[in-house]
Order: C-alpha cells, then structure tokens, then sequence
C-alpha cells in the first residue's frame, strides 16, 4: 500500500539484551523496515519467518515483554534480527496508526515512511523486503497469497493489554545468557551460584601473569592447577583481582608435600583447609579481622577461602559424594579465610612467630574441622581464661582422644585476650600453660568407648599416669581475632604430624 | 570456542578403569595391604587364613603403609607390583 511520504514517529526502544536503539540509527544506512508483530499471533509468526530468511535491512518490534520477545524470535527462527520489545501501552504502536499485526513499515533513509503493508500479501511484503535490500528468491514458498493479522495491542484496553502481558511473563525465561544455570549444569560449582569465568573476567584476574604456568598437580585427579584455571576458580568464586595474589598463595601453600592436601581430600574427616593472613595485605584489601570473622559477610575473607575450595574440587575433583566421602561436611567447607586481627592484637602475629618481617604479608594453612565456640564471660583472671580455653582444646578430635598431636588453632577473641596480656601473658605463655594443663589421667582414658585402642593409655605405668592433649607446644597456633565479646574458638585438627598434615606457610607475592 | 575458561583439566583422572578380575585365585600371589587403621590386622589375618585354606593362593605378601592418611609410599607400592592381586583393609 503506498502512503503519501511522511516523517515516520521516532522512537527509543530497547532490544532483547537491554541495548537502546533509536529510529534514527535503523535506517541510516538505507531503506529499512520495521516490522510490527506479536507473538500470540499466527500470521506474524509466519511473516517473521518468512522475512528472517531474506536478509533485508530491518528491525522487529514486538508487542509485549521481552519474554514473549524471545519467544517468538526462538520460533520463528528469528534470533539473528534485532528484536525491540515495545510493552504497555504501545505508544509506538499508536504512534504509528496501527491497528493490526503483522504491519510492516518501510521507513527510507530520510526518515520518512515510504510504505506499509497491513496483514500478511505475499507480493506486497515481497516488494519491502526488495527495497529493504532482501532477498525475495522463493520469498514466502508455502504460504497462502493473503492472510489477515490479528489486533494490535494498542487497540485494546489497558485490562486487557495487562492480561496478556501476565501471559507473556509466564513463559518459560529465555535460555539464561547471563551464563548462571550453566555453571550448575557444567558441575563448576560448591552448591551456591558463581561468578560465570568469562575469557574477559579471567583475563583480569591473571592482569600480566602467565596463565600457562603450572603450581603442580592438585590430587586426587592430579589434574593440573595452571594459573589460568586457578584465576577461573578465583571468578568463580567472586573474588576481585586484586585478591588473586592471596589466592595463589595459599593454593602454593596446600600444594606444598607436608600440607599432605591427598589425604585431606579424600577422608572421611570433617577437615578443611583454614588460611590464616597476615601482614599489610589484609587491610590493603579491605578484609575483616573482626566482628563475624570466623563467618560471613565480607568479600575477601569469604570469597579467597571459596576460591580454594572450588580449585580443590574443580581441578582436583573431589566432588561431594564422589571423591570427598567426608562423612558430614561442614560449612567451613566452602571457604574458610582468617585475617587475624593485628591491629587490636598486643601480641606478635603468627607470620611473625613463624620467623617473618611484620612487614611481610603471608598465609599460613593448617588442615581443621569447624570452629567450636568457647564462651567465658565471667573468669577474673588469666588463669581462669587459661583453664576455659585449654578444657575446650582437650575436647577437639574426641574428648577421649589423647594425643592428638596436630596442629590445632585457638582463636581468641580480643577481649580475652587482652585480659591475659593485661596480666603480662604471652602468645607463648598462654600456649606453654595449655600444653602443660591439657592432661589427662591413663585410668579415664582406658574407661572411655575407646580407651582400650589407645596405645598411650596401654602403655602407661598406672591409671594415674596422666597423658597430654599435645605432643608439643608448637602444635597449638593462636590467632587474635573477633570483634567485642567474650568468645573465643577452638579449630580442631585433622590427622597428627607427620602422618597427616602439617601447617604450611608462604609468602604472598604482592607489594601495597 | 568455549566461551568460558575451564577450572578442570580434561586429563584429570577422574575415572580409573578397574583392573580384570582373576577368574581363579588358585596359585596365585595375593597382597594384602594393611593402611594402619585400628584392628585392620586382625581383619587381613583371617583372610589371609582364609585364601590359603579355602581358595589355593600359594602365598600371601603382607604389606603396611606408616600412616592411612598419606599415599602409600614407592617401596609399598614396588612390593605390591608383584602380586597378582592385593587387597587394602580400610577399616573406619
């Protein structure tokens, strides 16, 4: 139908993928058309996908949400086209006199509207499709000659135009592009969504590092931990790039032979890997050493300990329930990073302890089941708090359990410990006073379920012989951390020293 | 092209294909492979009665690992090499 030459109604629409686009820009280069359909109706399904075919210069604007938008494109074969999404209450569609879907409007490069076609005719649409610079060869084989649309949208009551927008929205949402269903269906995951490891988020986090070099191989798979597919678990895990040089540190650190990561992958054990962080790096990277700093809620702690833990099961392949048979889990297993709190501490750090510059930042990995609080609000003194602390620690493993002999994390929260150095107590103090206090009677140990097993206890001259909790005072490690309060925590160990693992600590390559 | 990068490695070894099952154990060299978990002797002496009395194996290679929590170590594994099937007491 040829119309007297008039400027065609701008618009501003957006796409299926939320990109703006004007009038202006579509017929820039030429003729073009703009084709008006819906998706509930048949005749603009068959139009659609008729004019998909030919090449032409053109955009769709579809009446409805981008739901039904998405829809029709996949049907119709269409998902090449830009597909506007025009809702409620179709002011373009006003604009533009409709009355009926499909209509086709060829809008030449000045901006006026040169044509319409109202409906489905095969020779009339035919010739848009010519003038939009498509391909007409076989244009509309199989279909009838004429064939009338259905109403436009704009032409019913706001009611209705809600009615059938609800239906749109009850379709089935478009395949996700957003990438998050698919890393549950590839496996990438520890149960919660990820962060999809595009090559441009990974490629940020490698910044000028060779993503080819290898830190060994992660077992039990024994696949190989490149440092690209460490920085795609660290994507996956949220964290920023500036985290990475923590990432690869610790995952050096669980690598190292006496950290004995095999085992820890494959026992039936609770135990996961606990990195503690030390030095300015910390604060360089906004991590909290206090209030909730064994939990949740700041993205460094969190995210660092998930990065290692995906990179575990990931490239290692200790999956749950396959090559982790660990009996009950625990949530320290998704993550488990803790900044100790240097600044409230009066205590040395332990990187320092462990023979460090303050100035050096560092990990320190030691293989642990979860945190086990203590409470003790009402002790006067430091022995008091000691006493607390050390009966906690002789519980870890079993409560009949003795030795452990493994490494065992106290984390004890400021409050207490200000109390013990207040009295002048030392890290080391408080530690030696532990080692010394964490006894137990051979008589106590033989009478419990699985005394009878313990070579210690068989071995003892009497039942008063007492057994200690710890082989040495260098197996309990003491970190400052927590907010206000009077909790401090007990991290029991996984398998002794030597024949489990041992803690591990490295520098972390990274300058303020 | 993948539009994502992989955290797997596609050569891990995630699967191992089991070694054939002997059809008879009849003269056989059969190891046993205690890991060191509590009472684990005890369970590889009766089998060790067991095959030598009810299934003809002509001899049995006892075999210990220090610890159940690390990989066996080379020498283990070398002496393990030479029979022709072992058993690994796991107890828990």
């Amino acid at each position: 139908m040829q119309v007297q030459s008039k400027a065609a109604p701008p618009f501003v629409l957006s796409d299926v993928d939320h990109r703006v686009r004007h009038l202006d820009d579509i017929c820039s280069q030429g003729p073009a058309l703009l084709a008006f359909v819906e998706r509930d109706c048949p005749t603009s399904l068959a139009t659609l996908r008729a004019l998909a075919a030919t090449g032409a210069r053109m955009v769709v604007i579809s009446e409805g949400r981008a739901e039904a938008a998405r829809d029709l494109a996949a049907t119709a074969g269409a998902e090449h086209l830009t597909m506007l999404v025009e809702t409620a209450p179709y002011a373009v569609s006003a604009a533009y006199g409709l009355t009926t879907v499909p209509t086709l409007v060829l809008v030449d490069g000045d901006g006026n509207e040169a044509d319409r076609c109202v409906g489905w005719d095969r020779d009339a649409v035919a010739r848009l499709v010519d003038r939009a610079g498509g391909d007409t060869a076989d244009f509309g084989s199989g279909m009838p000659e004429h064939k009338p649309g259905c109403g436009s949208r704009n032409t019913y009551d706001e009611q209705m135009q809600q009615v059938l927008e609800a239906d749109d929205a009850a379709l089935a949402p478009a395949a996700a592009d957003d990438g998050i269903d698919e890393m549950w269906e590839r496996g990438w995951t520890d149960g919660l969504p990820v962060v999809p490891p595009t090559r441009a988020r990974v490629d940020a986090m490698l910044g000028n590092r060779d993503g080819t070099r290898s830190l060994g191989e992660v077992p039990p798979t024994m696949g190989e931990l490149t440092l690209e597919r460490l920085a795609a678990c660290a994507v996956l895990a949220g964290c920023r790039p500036e985290y990475f040089p923590v990432v690869i540190a610790a995952a050096e650190a669980v690598l190292e032979p006496a950290f004995n990561l095999h085992g820890l992958q494959n026992t039936t054990h609770m135990a996961a890997p606990v990195i503690v962080v030390n030095g300015p790096v910390r604060r360089a990277l906004g991590m909290n050493p206090g209030s909730n700093v064994l939990g949740f809620g700041n993205r460094a702690n969190v995210t660092i300990g998930r990065a290692v833990r995906l990179m575990m099961c990931l490239t290692g392949g200790a999956t749950a329930g396959r090559l982790d048979q660990s009996t009950i889990g625990g949530p320290h297993k998704f993550g488990w990073c803790i900044p100790e709190n240097e600044e409230v501490s009066r205590w040395e750090p332990l990187h320092v302890q462990l023979g460090h510059a303050p100035e050096t930042s560092t990990v320190t990995v030691i293989a642990s089941e979860g945190p086990s609080q203590v409470s003790d609000h009402f002790s006067q003194t430091p022995e008091g708090v000691a006493n607390t602390l050390t009966q906690a620690l002789q519980s870890v493993w079993a409560p009949t359990w003795y030795p452990v002999g493994a490494d065992t994390v106290l984390v004890i929260c400021p409050e207490h410990m200000q109390m013990l150095a207040d009295a002048g107590w030392s890290k080391d103090d408080l530690r030696t006073w532990i080692f010394t206090h964490a006894q137990r009677s051979a008589g106590d140990i033989r009478a419990s379920g699985s005394g009878e097993f313990n070579a210690f206890a068989a071995q003892a001259e009497s039942d008063d012989t007492m057994i200690p909790k710890f082989l040495s005072p260098e197996e309990i490690i003491i970190v400052v951390a927590g907010g206000v309060g009077r909790f401090s925590a007990v991290l029991g160990p996984w398998v002794g020293v030597g024949l489990g693992s041992s803690m591990c600590t490295r520098t972390i390559d990274w300058r303020p | 092209m993948d539009r994502y990068v992989s955290p797997v490695d596609p050569r891990g070894r995630d699967r191992v294909a089991f070694a054939p099952r002997p059809q008879s154990l009849q003269g056989m060299t059969i190891g046993l492979l205690d890991i060191n978990k509590t009472r684990g002797r005890e369970f590889l002496d009766r089998l060790e009665t067991l095959l030598l009395d009810r299934h003809g194996v002509a001899e049995v290679v006892r075999l210990r690992k220090p610890t159940f929590a690390r990989v066996a170590p080379d020498n283990v594994l070398a002496e393990a090499d030479r029979c022709g099937a072992v058993v690994e007491a796991l107890a828990d």
